[in-house]
């Protein structure tokens, strides 16, 4: 009997040892496929902040996917950058350019010098595994150079493969607990098999192992059109959407198909071609369209994305029209789509119309506007764009505004403020940031004693009247 | 010749030193004199102390008070009934009835042992024990006996006097009417008790009178500042001729005086025991002609925290007033804010069982009274209790203060007696007379006979408030009215009805009706020009080159924004142009528009950011600016209907425009509201300003979502602050009633949820709210 315990002991002992051998023996073999494709990547940003632009280097990671040498990164990282040194698997350090950013999957593509490789041999390339497979508990890794920490790996496994954020809507999320720190921006989330499924880009901060990766199949669209057009061309047709069924919002529609149409942006391709708020979306071009929840949407904004610009793109949607005044024919438009009745018969008349109408996608617009540092004003602007801060684009939806004043410098001392936006300078009205840079290059050179201009910012949805006095130059007296 | 000459010469010489030598002589020889009438009356004054002390020391006690233990709720109601900013509270005597004991001196006045002291600002009935300390120690305990009729002062009874016989003062008689006892130069001196370590010493000072009266009346009435009542005065001479009552000896040309010991001994005596039958018999009449009314308020709707509000808009106040003639005119002599005035809907008047109606006629023009008309057929006007005749209370004299409170369900009634104390000059260079007790404010004045004769109240000036509508900042949460009066108002005093009369014959011309009771809608329409504004600052004011017209920026609004149909439009003023000036017609005074007045210098505006949180305690800053602002405030004071010329500045060039003053439509702070309980939210009605800012255009309709309560179905729902509500289940909303009818109509039916079509920031969003 004793024999036996001892027997079973060695036999539990044994198998442990094999299973953690073979696990071991995995996590080896994926590493040794992508390891030595991994990049730690040094950009000199510049930063505009507190009303200057300022040089500061970055840290991040990155994978190489071609034998050309080029790089997938993180857009946050590779983004206005003035100079990259990119250290390789070997250890050496060469620069690279930046071939296309994608702000808004927050992706770019790099692309390495390799003439500076003192020893030329053939790059190791990683090579993406398909993320569309990939299920909550897969044992993943991440790589990296978690604060500069270079080569690091953590490991962890898929806590969400549906990850919904609003601020990104063309992509879910991969959430993970293998642990992602800055600097792992731009790294690979790596599979058992050694291919790359993701590319982590955020962490939670101050949360545990909390952390955020963009699907590969994402990644690998991305960076196959940064690579032919170096950008991303949208198609844009200007409506925002709801899910029919929003826990985050406990919005709970009854349909059981199509998408929501919240909101028709003003002067939009939508606008023009007749959609309307309220309306439910089913296909376009006769292509089914389902957003039930939210994590359905990215599906669908990526589809819209992708309409030929120029075309013309057929929308079928459900329409409720009331004949009379009437109580409930929201519900009801619903209900006659249902076929059944959720409240009481109806005592009036609405009309539920499928419709189909033709709406010509156009040109996305950048996403963020171009900054311009006032050097002698102390403040760094920013063009208002279609997709910046909502609340500063229903103030004002053209021209620009302040996106930060020195402390103590002219704009300040001034009475300028943070998100003020500039209507006028003296009597000019301020439409754009090239306006506005042909006015700030004129008043700069104003001759001294007269440095003194009125300026009419919006503040909180009113106008203000302030006077900019830039007689001082901060930069002399700072030199001093 | 020659020798004749010589011998001139030397007589004249003799002569010259004959006079000088006389001169020194007689210089040396007053010189002499001097010293020596000095050293005698330091021998007198010496003799003089010396026989003060010997002759005042066995008539001099001190005395001790023992007061009565207050019980908390006592505590309370005493803070409640006295008015504790009367700045002439004798601090000395409230010090004590905290501390439950004081300590004075007396001066016995007969044989018997009646003591006088000097009249206490406490109330007899909160003494608890007296103890009387002879000049060998010994104490006996003594009683209130009486109050002197033409003095402030109080005599005291001790209860085994027969045992000893006791030695009163001798006061010398003095005529005071034809000339003064003392005049300017004199010297006199004072005799006092002091208490140090338990032990009690006479004390006599030397004085001597340095100052008089600029009245030009000879000499007559003469004053000395800081003596202490119930001091001893004798004369040069070293004798007693009085006791100071006052802080002041005076004496005025009919003779009436602060300190003659015979005046004072012989003045005619009411003993405590006739003053509590005289008191309780007036009390009795005063309730029969006592007017109680009670104001029926409408819901208080601004959004002003309690915080700023004042006590008296949170609770429902009771006044007590007097039928004032036979047309049925009611005075009731209280400070009324007008925030209380607007919402009145209804006024319960109650007078001697008999309950009736009454209508607000407004505020007296120029003292803290208002009016109210009833029935004439239902209010008893008795001219008997009303005496007009006073010109003026007499220093000293005694009199009653009449003060009311509701208590338990019954309107009580206090009567205090009370003198005048001082005499003050007020704002309009009107003497009035301080007395003596605290009073509190909106308290009558009884005559010792039992007239009514003035009121207890405060001076009001008609447009105080147009002239001081702060302009430091352009959003005024709080009322102005209360700090204004609060703060800074004017002080109370005695209004005598010989005064008021005039005013009670014939009330209406002599009230302000701008401020009246206003209907429920138009509570919360402001009188407007429809434009937003901010200071024009001297930087700005150099670069737009008008420092001269703005006063290098000080004067000015300037506008940044017209709302569209309001009277700002109708003139053509537009953004950039500057508001210099306000005139009203009839007025000389031009009021300067500035936003500098009263305070640091605000140039600009913060609301929060939309985003931000919901504010703090109740109060929630809108992201549209509050139309409670400057220059609406100072228009609603100027009032509706009012011709005014406004000076403006359309760049450099000043223009004028006249126009007569409107109001605007209701703001969003007096909206109409509809809170839904169940689901947690409260809706207001989509007002101009908020429009304005919101960009939602004039034909568009719905509701704002004014309030978010916590963890409420609403909030579940992602429903937020200053979202416009536009349609519910498809339905456009016309007003706050529509959608109230939606809600309630979806409440009733089997529906779960219903859908807000909302507007927020320009974009629309579906919501569903569940049950």
């Amino acid at each position: 009997m004793k024999k036996l315990w001892l027997l079973l002991l060695v036999f539990v002992a044994s198998c442990t040892q094999a299973e953690y051998k073979r696990d071991q023996q995995v996590i080896d073999e994926a590493i040794k496929k992508v390891f030595p494709s991994l990049v730690f990547i040094k950009p000199i940003q510049e930063e505009y902040s507190e009303g200057k632009k300022q040089l500061q280097q970055v840290f991040g990671s990155g994978f190489i996917i071609s034998n050309e040498g080029y790089v997938v990164t993180n857009s946050h990282v590779a983004e206005k950058s003035k100079e990259i040194k990119c250290v390789l698997f070997d250890k050496e350090e060469i620069s690279a350019e930046i071939v296309g950013l994608d702000k808004e999957t927050d992706l770019a593509v790099l692309r390495l010098n390799l003439k500076e490789l003192k020893i030329k041999q053939p790059l190791t390339v990683a090579s993406f595994g398909d993320s569309r497979i990939i299920k909550e508990g897969d044992a993943v890794m991440a790589m990296g150079s978690p604060y500069g920490f270079t080569r690091s790996i953590s490991r962890g496994i898929i806590s969400s493969t549906e990850r919904y954020f609003e601020f990104s809507p063309y992509n879910l999320w991969f959430q993970t607990d293998a642990a992602i720190n800055p600097g792992n921006s731009g790294g690979p989330l790596v599979n058992e098999r050694g291919e790359v499924v993701g590319v982590n880009s955020l962490g939670l901060f101050g949360a545990d192992n909390i952390g955020f990766a963009i699907p590969s199949e994402v990644v690998k669209e991305v960076a196959e059109k940064l690579i032919r057009d170096k950008k991303v061309n949208r198609a844009w047709v200007g409506i925002k959407m709801q899910a029919l069924k929003d826990f985050s919002k406990s919005t709970l529609l009854q349909a059981t198909k199509g998408v929501l149409i919240a909101s028709v942006d003003e002067g939009s391709p939508a606008e023009i071609g007749g959609l309307k708020a309220g309306d439910i979306l089913l296909s376009c071009n006769d292509k089914e369209i389902n957003g039930i929840y939210q994590t359905d949407l990215p599906l669908i904004e990526r589809f819209l994305a992708n309409l030929p610009i120029g075309s013309q793109a057929k929308f079928q949607v459900l329409r409720t029209q009331e004949r009379t005044a009437s109580f409930n024919p929201f519900i009801n438009m619903i209900a006659g789509i249902l076929g059944t009745f959720s409240s009481k018969p109806p005592k009036k008349k609405t009309v539920t119309k499928e419709k189909v109408l033709i709406v010509t996608p156009v040109l996305k617009e950048k996403h963020e506007g171009d900054d311009f540092e006032c050097k002698k004003w102390n403040m760094t602007v920013k063009e208002i764009t279609k997709f910046s801060d909502l609340y500063i684009y229903f103030q004002k939806n053209k021209g620009v505004f302040i996106q930060g004043v020195k402390s103590g410098g002219n704009a300040e001392v001034s009475g300028l403020y943070i998100n003020d936006i500039l209507v006028k300078i003296g009597d000019v009205e301020i439409s754009s940031l090239k306006t506005f840079k042909e006015v700030y290059e004129k008043l700069i050179v104003t001759e001294k004693g007269k440095r003194k201009i009125k300026v009419v910012v919006m503040r909180y949805g009113y106008l203000q009247y302030l006077v900019l006095d830039f007689e001082r130059d901060i930069e002399k007296i700072e030199e001093q | 010749m020659k020798a004749n000459i010589k011998w001139i010469f030397v007589v004249f010489i003799l002569v010259i030193m004959a006079l000088l030598s006389a001169r020194a002589a007689n210089s040396r020889c007053i010189q002499e004199n001097k010293t020596e009438s000095k050293q005698e009356t330091e021998d007198q004054r010496k003799k003089i102390i010396k026989k003060l002390v010997s002759e005042t020391r066995e008539s001099l006690v001190g005395i001790e008070f023992k007061f009565k233990k207050k019980s908390q709720l006592e505590q309370i109601t005493d803070e409640d009934e006295y008015d504790r900013s009367n700045r002439y509270s004798d601090y000395k005597t409230q010090e004590a009835l905290e501390k439950g004991t004081l300590k004075l001196f007396g001066a016995v006045i007969e044989k018997e042992g009646t003591v006088l002291i000097p009249s206490l600002s406490i109330q007899s009935d909160k003494v608890e024990k007296i103890t009387v300390i002879d000049h060998e120690g010994a104490r006996h305990e003594a009683e209130f006996h009486a109050v002197l009729q033409n003095y402030d002062a109080t005599l005291l009874k001790l209860k085994e006097s027969k045992k000893k016989e006791w030695k009163p003062i001798n006061f010398i008689q003095v005529q005071a009417k034809e000339s003064s006892p003392l005049g300017l130069g004199d010297h006199f001196y004072n005799i006092i008790l002091e208490s140090i370590d338990e032990t009690w010493f006479v004390t006599v000072f030397p004085r001597q009178i340095t100052s008089v009266m600029m009245n030009g009346k000879n000499n007559q009435l003469f004053v000395l500042n800081a003596l202490e009542s119930g001091y001893l005065v004798a004369n040069e001479a070293g004798q007693v001729i009085g006791i100071t009552l006052d802080n002041y000896l005076w004496i005025d040309e009919t003779g009436r005086n602060s300190f003659i010991g015979t005046d004072i001994v012989n003045d005619k005596r009411i003993t405590v025991k006739e003053l509590k039958e005289v008191t309780q018999k007036f009390e009795k009449e005063l309730l029969k002609h006592v007017v109680k009314v009670e104001f029926e308020l409408r819901e208080d709707k601004s959004d002003i925290p309690r915080y700023y509000r004042s006590e008296a808009a949170n609770t429902k106040p009771i006044f007590f007033g007097y039928c004032v003639n036979s047309q049925g005119d009611i005075v009731f002599p209280y400070t009324l804010e007008r925030e209380i005035i607007k919402r009145i809907e209804g006024i319960k008047i109650t007078a001697q069982n008999t309950k009736a109606t009454g209508k607000f006629s407004g505020l007296f023009k120029d003292w803290d009274g208002f009016a109210i008309q009833a029935d004439p057929k239902e209010m008893v006007f008795a001219p008997d209790l009303f005496n007009a005749g006073a010109k003026e209370l007499l220093l000293g004299d005694l009199w009653f203060t009449v003060s009311f409170t509701e208590k338990f369900g019954k309107t009580n009634v206090k009567l205090e007696p009370n003198r005048v104390f001082r005499r003050q000059k007020s704002m309009k260079d009107f003497v009035h007379s301080v007395p003596r007790l605290n009073v509190k404010s909106g308290s009558w004045i009884l005559s010792r006979e039992g007239k009514l004769c003035g009121f207890y109240s405060a001076e009001r000036k008609e447009d105080e408030l147009e002239e001081s509508v702060p302009g430091n900042s352009e959003y005024m949460p709080w009322n102005p009215y209360r700090s204004l009066r609060g703060l800074f108002g004017p002080q109370n005093r005695v209004f005598l009805l010989s005064e008021l009369k005039v005013q009670f014959d014939q009330p209406t011309a002599h009230l302000d009706k701008k401020i009246m009771p206003v209907s429920k809608k138009e509570e919360g329409r402001r009188v407007w020009l429809g434009v937003e504004f901010q200071a024009v600052g001297k930087s700005l004011a150099q670069i737009l080159n008008i420092e001269k017209q703005t006063k290098d920026g000080k004067q000015g609004l300037l506008i940044t924004y017209v709302y569209p149909n309001s009277p700002a439009e109708k003139l053509g003023l537009k953004v950039e142009d500057i508001l210099l000036s306000i005139k009203v017609e009839g007025k000389e005074r031009e009021i300067e528009l500035t936003l500098e007045r009263g305070g640091p210098y605000k140039d600009y505006y913060y609301p929060k950011s939309r985003y931000s949180s919901h504010g703090y305690d109740e109060y929630v800053q809108t992201p549209w600016r509050s139309q409670k602002n400057y220059l609406n405030m100072l228009l609603t004071e100027i009032g509706e209907g009012k011709k005014i010329t406004v000076k403006y500045l359309k760049g450099s060039e000043e223009k004028s425009s006249v126009l007569v003053l409107g109001r605007s439509p209701v703001d969003f702070e007096s909206a109409d509201k509809y809170k839904d309980e169940e689901l947690g939210f409260t809706v207001k009605e989509l007002t101009f300003e908020a429009r304005a800012l919101m960009k939602v255009d004039k034909d568009s309709t719905g509701v704002i979502v004014a309030k978010i309560e916590s963890g409420s179905k609403a909030q579940v729902a992602k429903l937020d602050m200053f979202m416009i509500i536009q349609k519910v289940n498809g339905v456009q909303i016309k007003d706050i009633k529509h959608f109230e009818e939606l809600i309630a109509a979806w409440k009733k039916s089997d529906a779960k949820s219903f859908t807000l079509e909302v507007m927020d920031m320009g974009q629309t969003r579906f919501i569903d709210v569940s049950k």
